[in-house]
């Protein structure tokens, strides 16, 4: 094959196509899990905490249990209920139910299920825990004391401590010595969840052979198909995953989850299939938002704009249990390497647990939050230089084909480019510190990976030590309708992926999209994908779907030469033929060179995946961040603050985002769009409130989501740096968008009144203060070298 | 509690359910009728997820009372097709990238269709306004004004739909 | 989030609703009205103070009707905020009854509910099973107050926009039970106490709002607070009203909504402006005092310290409004 990343003349990738599953959607005839009807299904509550930190004494289930239409009822002693599992595999701190001992107000102590919704609801009610109360910790800095009962056992010298990293590279502390400038402070960060619109649901089903079949709202149907066999001591061909349609994931719904095994738990003893389905509040309980984090960082800075070193020190408040939580602690410090050259840096992270909700996963994972810090110091450096803020991220910027100082290796940037057209789009220029009082603009800018290099099981490590199992594998299918059929296991949560698994197998193979369906719903029948998160679904799993149909075109070119006499290679797949290059009227249609293909073998089938390069050092803590390419992206934002009330409208955001090759720029535009919506509700209104580790706001009332008369106009600009190793020359658009817009807030802010803010949610309340600590008027001058 | 029986118009069909008094229009749409196309999302009046028409005006099927939609018509994002025919705010939404997830798509498209009847011509900030009890995670709603003023500049094209639905009953609120 | 069993009931007349109640009375059996349901309902599936009687006001065409006079309480809110005479004569009426929470909730709502609608709380507006791990609070199931502690009176918030509206424009409202009906001002309403809330008997329907004709002749002027501008409560919320003689006051009406257990007019505060010139510094001034006067609880989004400084923004900016001038940046602000 020729290197078609180079090239424009696709069919297929980079134009505009509709969701291969929009019209389900648009319909309502899409099956989200709470919408499968299945005879006999029961209705599973779960019994929840009521204290933050408790022995339990004693559950009593006796009325759940004598109440007609209850047919099961599950308790921590269940066998099963108390095995460890977690998403990774380090850190395997859940159970499906409380066994001994309760962590968080809203921790899973026992479940029923029953004929319906207000039986089990009655029965969940009636069902008494007697609890001894332990002391919680609820405060991340006290959790790195010794505990009188830490939360894990594991915990060392007694402490609720559940990760620490520190990494060094270079000397930073005599490269700040050096520096023009020094700026650093604090940054503290509220929790935040993802609040997809579709509560988590499950259905847990065994068939009559013993199989156990869960239908599941998830990200990685694989992770969940690894627990639910070590829970449910069952081997994994025996247990079949669905992930039906998913309203929404967003990192929420990426980790096997304690209900997925107690419904599994409660069809075990009821013999019946068991529905899980939340209520909001469930969902805030559940969370893995993302971990609410104080954040010191110092950045150094010469007087011509070059960053010397940046030294940063995260506190990590992970809530009861792992999840994810070893990568945030890595990536807190490790993504802060981009999108700057950072020649001294230095980190340290602890992770804590607490009696609280677990947080984990949420898009931006571990990047965000550094990025606020990171965007709100070099402004506050250039104000200090009198340096422009384009300017001096310009000349930071990572070149491509370079590697960091921890060896993570840049191919592809277009950040450049992302700050070039910014800067225009938003006409910085005549607008920053130019403004009236009270309006504002600014600017951040960010940095992703595009799928983790390192998988979190050691089956897909790509050292021959191990078991080299590539991350992403597509089957593709042809058969005598000349129909393409896509088998994968990536998930497809809303942001497309399904679409762009077709994009990927018709533009090799010349055909257009409705030629193309994609399965990728089954375990039964999907090859293994590590699934969405971590934004490494396109990269990934885009890879080997190229790779399935470019080894279904050679079988499809050995068929055409049959049948024209010509050489295999000189076929190209083109407009559902193969066309011979050498002369383009020998031309054999799909459908016959399908037909030809089949002769003696039948349906046509054929294997692509992707294994991530080997990459990085060999430090401890080396293979944290490391990615095969990653995303670059530079926003602005402009403001209007009213310095009466300290209320800030975002009247626009421009969101220059490298993408690497944008293979359906409308679905690219809707992630950097729903991106910038989702980080400015962390920006400015966001907030998981707590009382006595209690959430204070678990519904949508009260937790503020954004609506469309709170949204700002937002101006996608997508850069195309073309990848040399993504496919056709893509990379992540679904995560790294998120980042920018909080610094770049936070910058306008300052540019509109003069308050520079530190904690998140920038509320009207702080930004009052700020106004009145200030002084009303104090609009940020123009430095003298920026001018322009 | 025993159960109460309710004729219900559906879509344009009869129905006769019994049901526990206190079951909400959303309750009956997906558990009784089967009619899985309107979401539940917070089940409080937030989200809007669960928006359905009665009477041809938008309304939130999680609040509303069953019994208290007797002799009303109901349409759910189910009927807004016609047969294979699109509804032009459904293929506007598919090809404009207004729905990604989709969860909360049925309840938008209700939403915009019955403003969409009323004010065929809205202003941005109409737009903007009328879908603001609406949640979206997804889009920050930026592909959703495309598809919405592409609907309505095709809809003006179009002979009207909706024939059953009287412009009376949907500008006088015959809801109650 | 399944709704509690209750029995329904759906009178066609006002006369049959109260026959129910004459029942449900004699034979002590708990009941309550609904209404648009977009408040009752959302705290029934909290399982907050659920009845065993419903009795659906919807269907009682006595409670129809907007004029310049009088608005059934069975209005929706849409109704009320496209109805072209209370846009003409009552535009702040209008504008209140469009800033209520979300559209949808709009196309249920209605002026009676809105009106009686449940106050507020963190401690209060939760599941059965928040509650329950909270250990509750005096408003629901337990005899404490929880963001008072050892208060015995409940300071949940009352957060309805048309009631400050409505005080301003000397509204009543009729209250028909089974002992007769009777007209009450809502000035007289009331009460500042969020278990009590009014002074309507449970067995009264509020039937109708009544409009006096020298509302016609008051310029009003709404203002509220809140994070997102669609869906949320007020945090705070100020009406404004004067009788005009050229810019000179004759006559004003403050009233407040969202600081405290009830919607409150602010005799006080108002007093200080007869006779004045309606401009700054006055507006400072009123501003000044009624800042002083309020006391908000930390019940609701945002924190009582603010939400007292800005209910002095908001009469500003209605003052403004009502007087046609530019508010002066206000002291607070300016440190």
């Amino acid at each position: 094959m020729t290197d078609e990343r180079k090239t424009n003349s696709f069919q297929i990738v980079g134009k505009n196509a509709a969701l291969v599953d929009a019209w389900k959607k648009v319909t309502g005839e899409g099956l989200y899990t709470d919408d499968f009807r299945i005879a006999g299904l029961l209705t599973g509550k779960i019994v929840r905490s009521t204290r933050a930190h408790a022995r339990i004494v004693k559950v009593d289930t006796s009325r759940a249990l004598a109440m007609e239409g209850v047919r099961a009822v599950v308790t921590g002693l269940d066998p099963g209920a108390g095995v460890k599992f977690g998403v990774l595999p380090i850190s395997k701190d859940e159970t499906a139910l409380a066994v001994d001992r309760v962590k968080y107000v809203g921790d899973c102590v026992a479940a029923v299920a029953a004929d319906d919704e207000e039986t089990a609801t009655a029965a969940a009610e009636s069902i008494e825990v007697e609890y001894e109360d332990l002391e919680p910790c609820l405060d991340p800095r006290k959790a790195l004391q010794p505990q009188s009962v830490p939360l894990q056992t594991k915990s060392p010298d007694g402490t609720n401590l559940h990760k620490a990293v520190d990494q060094a590279f270079g000397d930073v502390e005599a490269a700040f010595q050096a520096s023009a400038a020094v700026s650093g402070g604090r940054y503290e960060f509220a929790p935040v969840t993802h609040a997809f619109t579709e509560p988590h649901c499950v259905i847990a089903h065994f068939e009559p052979d013993g199989r156990l079949v869960v239908i599941s709202a998830q990200q990685v149907p694989h992770y969940l198909h690894r627990a639910m066999a070590e829970v449910m001591q069952m081997p994994m061909h025996r247990i079949r995953i669905v992930r039906p349609m998913v309203g929404g994931g967003f990192g929420g719904k990426s980790d096997p989850f304690p209900h997925e095994m107690v419904a599994a738990l409660l069809a075990r003893r009821a013999g019946r299939p068991v529905k899980i389905n939340f209520d909001r509040e469930d969902v805030f309980l559940t969370n893995h938002g993302r971990h609410p984090t104080q954040y010191d960082i110092r950045i150094g800075m010469a007087s011509d704009g070059a960053i010397t070193g940046l030294d940063a020190k995260a506190l990590i408040d992970g809530g009861a249990w792992g999840s994810f939580g070893v990568v945030t602690t890595y990536y807190n410090g490790v993504l802060s390497q981009g999108p700057y050259k950072i020649p001294n840096f230095r980190y340290s992270g602890r992770r804590v647990y607490t009696n609280k909700p677990p947080s984990g996963a949420m898009r931006g994972h571990g990047s965000v939050n550094a990025r606020f810090a990171i965007e709100s110091e070099l402004d506050r450096l250039c104000e200090q230089l009198g340096l422009d803020p384009f300017d001096v991220r310009k000349k930071n910027a990572l070149a491509p084909n370079s590697t960091t100082v921890n060896q993570f290796r840049i191919t592809s940037t277009g950040l450049v480019e992302c700050l070039d057209r910014t800067r225009a789009a938003s006409q910085w220029d005549r607008k920053f510190r130019r403004m009236p009082y009270g309006r504002g603009i600014g600017l951040g800018c960010g940095f992703y990976i595009s799928g983790s290099a390192l998988p979190i099981h050691f089956d897909f490590h790509p050292d021959p030590k191990y078991g080299q199992i590539p991350q992403s594998t597509v089957h593709v299918k042809i058969d005598l309708d000349a129909g393409v059929t896509v088998h994968s296991l990536a998930a497809d949560t809303g942001q497309g992926s399904d679409t762009m698994l077709a994009q990927c197998v018709a533009e090799p193979l010349g055909i257009p999209l409705s030629r193309v369906r994609v399965r990728t719903e089954d375990t039964d029948l999907a090859p293994i994908d590590l699934g969405s998160y971590s934004s490494r679904v396109t990269f990934m799993a885009g890879n080997a779907a190229r790779n399935a149909a470019i080894a279904a075109l050679e079988k499809l070119q050995i068929a055409a030469a049959r049948l024209t006499g010509r050489p295999a290679q000189s076929f190209i797949a083109r407009d559902e033929k193969l066309i011979d290059v050498t002369d383009p009227a020998v031309a054999v249609s799909f459908d016959a060179a399908v037909r030809e293909a089949m002769r003696g073998t039948g349906a046509l089938q054929a294997t692509g995946s992707y294994q991530s390069p080997r990459l990085g050092g060999s430090f401890k803590g080396a293979n944290a961040g490391l990615s095969p390419s990653y995303s670059f992206q530079a926003f602005v934002a402009e403001v209007e603050v009213d310095p009466e009330t300290g209320a800030v409208r975002v009247t626009d955001v421009w969101a220059a985002h490298d993408c690497g090759r944008a293979l359906n720029p409308v679905v690219v535009q809707g992630q950097i769009e729903g991106s910038v919506h989702m980080g400015l509700g962390q920006a400015l209104s966001e907030d998981m409130r707590y009382l006595k580790g209690q959430v204070l706001n678990a519904n949508l009332l009260d937790y503020k989501v954004f609506t469309s008369v709170d949204t700002p106009r937002i101006h996608s600009i997508v850069v195309e740096s073309i990848d040399p190793e993504g496919p056709f020359g893509a990379k992540e658009c679904g995560e790294g968008a998120l980042a920018p817009v909080i610094p770049a807030v936070a910058n306008a802010i300052y540019d509109a009144v003069g308050v520079r803010l530190t904690s998140v949610p920038m509320t009207a309340e702080k930004i009052l203060a700020g106004i009145r600590k200030v002084g009303r008027g104090a609009k940020p001058k123009l430095p003298a070298g920026a001018a322009r | 509690m025993r159960k109460i029986l309710l004729r219900l118009r559906v879509n344009g069909a009869h129905h006769e359910v019994a049901v526990r008094p206190s079951a909400t229009v959303l309750d009956v749409v997906r558990d009784t009728l089967h009619l899985t196309g309107t979401k539940r999302g917070c089940d409080m009046g937030t989200c809007g997820c669960c928006t359905v028409l009665v009477d041809g005006r938008a309304r939130l099927g999680c609040l509303t009372l069953a019994a208290e939609v007797e002799g009303c018509e109901v349409r759910t994002i189910e009927s807004l097709r016609e047969g294979e025919q699109l509804h032009p705010l459904q293929s506007a939404f598919a090809e404009c990238g207004a729905a990604q997830c989709g969860f909360c798509t049925p309840g938008f498209l209700m939403t915009c269709s019955a403003l969409l009847s009323r004010t065929p011509t809205p202003t941005p900030e109409q737009v903007k306004d009328a879908i603001s009890g609406n949640l979206c995670r997804c889009t920050g709603y930026t592909k959703m004004y495309e598809a919405i003023d592409r609907a309505a500049a095709q809809m003006r094209t179009e002979p009207a739909r909706e024939p059953e639905l009287s412009s009376r009953e949907a500008v006088s609120g015959g809801s109650r | 989030m399944i709704l509690p069993s209750f029995e329904l009931h759906r009178p066609s007349s006002l006369a049959e609703a109260i026959d129910l109640v004459r029942g449900f009375e004699a034979r002590g059996e708990s009941y309550d009205f609904l209404s648009g349901g977009t408040d009752l309902l959302a705290n029934y599936k909290c399982k907050i103070n659920v009845k065993r009687h419903v009795v659906s006001l919807r269907h009682l065409p006595e409670l129809l009707g907007i004029s310049r006079d009088s608005i059934g309480a069975g209005e929706l809110l849409w109704r009320i905020a496209e109805s072209q005479e209370i846009h003409e004569s009552f535009p702040a009426l209008a504008k209140a009854a469009e800033w209520v929470a979300s559209p949808l909730i709009r196309e249920s709502a209605t002026i009676g509910g809105n009106l009686l609608q449940d106050t507020r709380c963190y401690h209060y507006n939760q599941t059965y099973w928040w509650r329950v791990a909270h250990e509750s609070c005096l408003k629901a199931e337990a005899d404490v107050c929880r963001v008072v502690p050892g208060e015995k009176t409940c300071v949940a918030t009352y957060c309805g926009d048309l009631a400050p509206v409505l005080l301003c424009m000397g509204a009543s409202v009729r209250l028909v039970g089974p002992d007769g009906s009777r007209d009450v001002p809502l000035s007289a309403f009331y009460i500042d106490e969020g278990i009590q809330r009014f002074v309507k008997k449970p067995s009264e329907i509020l039937s109708e709002v009544r409009i006096p004709t020298e509302a016609r002749r008051r310029k009003v002027a709404y203002r509220k607070l809140r994070l997102r501008q669609s869906i949320d409560f007020p945090d705070a919320g100020i009406a404004f009203a004067a009788e005009l003689s050229g810019s000179r006051i004759v006559n004003c009406w403050i009233a407040s909504t969202a600081v405290g257990s009830a919607a409150l007019l602010h005799p006080d505060v108002a007093q200080k402006a007869m006779g004045r010139d309606l401009g700054e510094p006055l507006a400072g001034e009123l501003a000044a005092a009624l800042v002083a006067s309020a006391r908000p609880y930390r019940n609701t989004f945002f924190a009582p310290g603010y939400r007292k400084e800005m209910l002095g923004v908001l009469l500003r900016r209605a003052m403004a409004e009502v007087g046609g001038f530019e508010p002066a940046p206000s002291q607070s602000a300016a440190g």
